[in-house]
């Protein structure tokens, strides 16, 4: 046993790279096979590659390495993982950490070694409040800002009564009571409410009542699972096809694209990045589209913004001292082909204009890939939280 | 099933004192070449997977709810620890005892069937404590409980450097494995073999089976607690994870793949799970793949375990 110990203690020592002075390492830390992968992880990946691409091979005189690692799907694995890489592998910033319970582990542990951590997948809205830290950025968005946008959007479009079928756990509930605030607002009304337990099957009794109500719009305040079943079952119940629209916060194209374009008629969603938006986002995506096979998400577009902007930072600050970093990404307008109009701000989370897409129906479709039509571009200082209202200490209210 | 670990039949390079001394060298070499954090994981995991066949092992009891026991002992040290100031003894000891009264509640129900219908009602109870916890906002739901503090060990000595922790959990893990160690030798070890081995003739001899099957379930369900509240102190954050039915697979399999019927069975295969699962993070093959075609080689070709092929040599 003693042998197969050391055989194995070996291995593990191999597998630590030594070099930890040479290069300037960057690590993707994300979810490489789960759930979440569809729209982070070897899309992540690719998203770095083509920063470092934009960039350039060196930063302070020093070779970019990126180091990417899987957490799968485990906080105490990603805290792991994160420890190491600053602690002992000389990792500058660790990018992307899909899942917000992974995020907010690795947050913690950047703030005591004081290292960048640029999130571009998790979307609690806790990272940019109550747990925010100055050594983290929220690169894409939170929940309450994508909820504000469909809302402030749809309303905009003339939606009046709304139905809420919500997700009973925490994330869930917190979307609705932010999005009942948001249709108050506008002057909207809610007219009902069903709430499905984690994990659901069977969607029909919701559906139903969602129906019966005669809302304008029907929310779906659930994720994963739930919001695929949900969403299928929306299609065959007819909701749409009922004239109702479908309004879901938190989804990506890819996962749109494996819904299958049959099943996702109006849906109306709120996205960070929209591929086929204009020409520039289109081109970046052509290139990401030859190295992964498929068009980014929002998210994974994200993590190309944040590693090429903290690369543009540390070069031009000369230091990769984190509070100097944060510094100037905090003090310089973020833009590039995939964020636009973006603010950096004091509680973390990145300011930007947010889209509102409507699925395409499945005969008008000019590609594969034509699964949204914008219909309308949100700025950011109308999707996201405003700071006054920030539980995130860091902001002097 | 396997044959039992009856004392005497043991292979030589399998005795305790070897384990000891190579346990000791080997924790003294891994932190000064591995990550801290990552031996301390993986010392968490080997106590769990320890505790978990204390049931299957000896008494041969399927247990698939592991999970809420790990995941009770996670929540309770990181929930006593962070919100109510708790040192790290009292953590650790108000974890076990909830781990034990959870066991005894679980094990109550559960024992009064066997076989597949015991394996499906720990399950099924474990995974309402999942739901439980899930739904609990005070546990942080889906985030689960961030930033745990490491609290100081009798309210005076510091343990928040991993040194200090390192020292501090392999010596809470070393006692609680030489506990369970022990535990399989006493006259109550050998009662829980002699249970698996003849139920029937055990209740015909006068024995209170019910009662001995109880007793070892709790101990068990308080030693995986005391692995969760462990796991949290290192890592500082107790999460949906620990208490998701991911958890109870992973014992099984940690026993499985390491040699069940070996008290070093479930030790060396947490090290190897754990260790392929931190080591191969960045490997293009994702992880659960290599882990199940490990898992689906070992039990075709060596279904004694890694234990029981170098017990063959």
């Amino acid at each position: 046993m003693l042998k197969t110990i050391a055989t194995l203690l070996t291995g593990l020592a191999l597998a630590v790279p030594a070099n930890a002075q040479q290069s300037f390492k960057v690590g993707v830390l994300t979810d490489m096979s789960g759930p979440v992968s569809t729209y982070s992880g070897a899309g992540s990946v690719a998203a770095a590659e083509l920063a470092i691409e934009d960039f350039g091979p060196t930063v302070l005189g020093r070779r970019i390495e990126l180091v990417v690692a899987d957490h799968q799907m485990k906080a105490d694995v990603a805290a792991g993982i994160a420890r190491q890489w600053y602690e002992n592998d000389g990792v500058e910033v660790i990018l992307d950490v899909a899942v917000s319970s992974a995020a907010l582990a690795v947050m913690e542990i950047s703030a005591v070694v004081k290292k960048p951590v640029l999130l571009s997948t998790a979307a609690s809205s806790t990272i940019n409040g109550s747990a925010c830290t100055p050594y983290a950025a929220q690169w894409s968005f939170d929940t309450y800002a994508l909820s504000r946008g469909v809302v402030a959007a749809m309303a905009a479009e003339g939606a009046k009564s709304w139905f809420f079928i919500t997700s009973d756990y925490a994330f869930g509930q917190d979307l609705e009571a932010d999005m009942r605030n948001f249709i108050a607002e506008t002057g909207g009304e809610v007219v009902g409410r069903a709430l499905h337990p984690v994990n659901t099957q069977d969607f029909a009794s919701y559906l139903l009542q969602a129906q019966g109500s005669g809302a304008d719009v029907v929310v779906l305040a659930n994720s994963g699972g739930d919001l695929v079943n949900s969403l299928k079952q929306a299609n065959e119940f007819g909701i749409s096809a009922g004239g109702q629209k479908l309004a879901v916060p938190l989804i990506s194209v890819p996962q749109l694209k494996a819904l299958g374009a049959g099943a996702i008629q109006g849906v109306v969603a709120s996205n960070g990045f929209v591929w086929n938006h204009d020409d520039a986002t289109q081109a970046w995506s052509e290139r990401f589209h030859a190295k992964v096979g498929t068009m980014p998400a929002d998210t994974q577009a994200a993590n190309y913004s944040a590693l090429l902007h903290y690369l543009r930072a540390v070069e031009a600050s000369g230091t990769t001292d984190a509070d100097t970093v944060m510094a100037h990404l905090r003090a310089h307008p973020i833009e590039d082909a995939v964020v636009r109009g973006g603010v950096l701000r004091a509680n973390g989370s990145l300011e930007h204009e947010l889209y509102l897409v409507e699925a395409n129906p499945a005969d008008q479709m000019t590609g594969e890939w034509d699964l949204v039509t914008v219909l309308r571009a949100v700025p950011g200082a109308d999707a996201f939280r405003p700071l006054a209202q920030s539980a995130c200490p860091l902001v002097a209210n | 099933m396997a044959p039992a670990s009856a004392p005497g039949a043991r292979p030589r390079l399998l005795h305790p004192v070897f384990l000891l001394l190579g346990g000791l060298a080997a924790l003294l070499v891994a932190y000064h070449l591995l990550y801290p954090v990552f031996v301390m994981q993986v010392m968490c995991f080997a106590l769990l997977a320890v505790a978990f066949n204390l049931l299957l092992g000896h008494v041969g009891l399927l247990s698939l709810g592991h999970a809420a026991f790990f995941g009770t002992g996670a929540y309770v040290a990181g929930y006593a620890a962070k919100v109510w100031g708790f040192t790290a003894e009292g953590a650790l000891a108000l974890a076990v005892l909830a781990s034990v009264l959870l066991g005894i509640a679980i094990g109550g129900l559960a024992l009064r069937r066997s076989g597949i219908h015991f394996a499906m009602i720990t399950l099924a109870l474990a995974q309402v404590l999942y739901f439980i916890i899930f739904q609990t906002r005070a546990l942080g739901g889906e985030n689960g409980l961030q930033g745990i503090p490491r609290p100081r060990l009798l309210g005076l000595i510091d343990i928040s450097d991993n040194g200090a922790m390192y020292v501090f959990v392999s010596a809470v893990t070393g006692a609680a494995v030489w506990a369970i160690w022990r535990i399989g030798r006493s006259p109550f070890g050998v009662t829980l073999s002699a249970i698996r081995q003849n139920e029937a003739r055990m209740i015909a001899l006068g024995y209170n089976v019910q009662q001995i099957k109880l007793a070892a379930f709790a101990l068990s369900a308080g030693f995986a607690g005391l692995a969760g509240a462990l796991k949290v102190m290192v890592v500082q954050l107790a999460s949906l994870t620990d208490a998701s039915f991911f958890i109870s697979g992973e014992a099984v399999l940690m026993a499985l793949l390491g040699g069940m019927a070996f008290f070093a069975g479930p030790l060396i295969g947490a090290v190897v799970v754990i260790s392929l699962q931190l080591a191969l993070v960045a490997s293009p093959v994702p992880v659960p793949m290599i882990l199940g075609a490990l898992f689906v080689a070992v039990t075709l070709f060596f279904p004694r375990g890694i234990a029981g092929m170098i017990a063959r040599r």
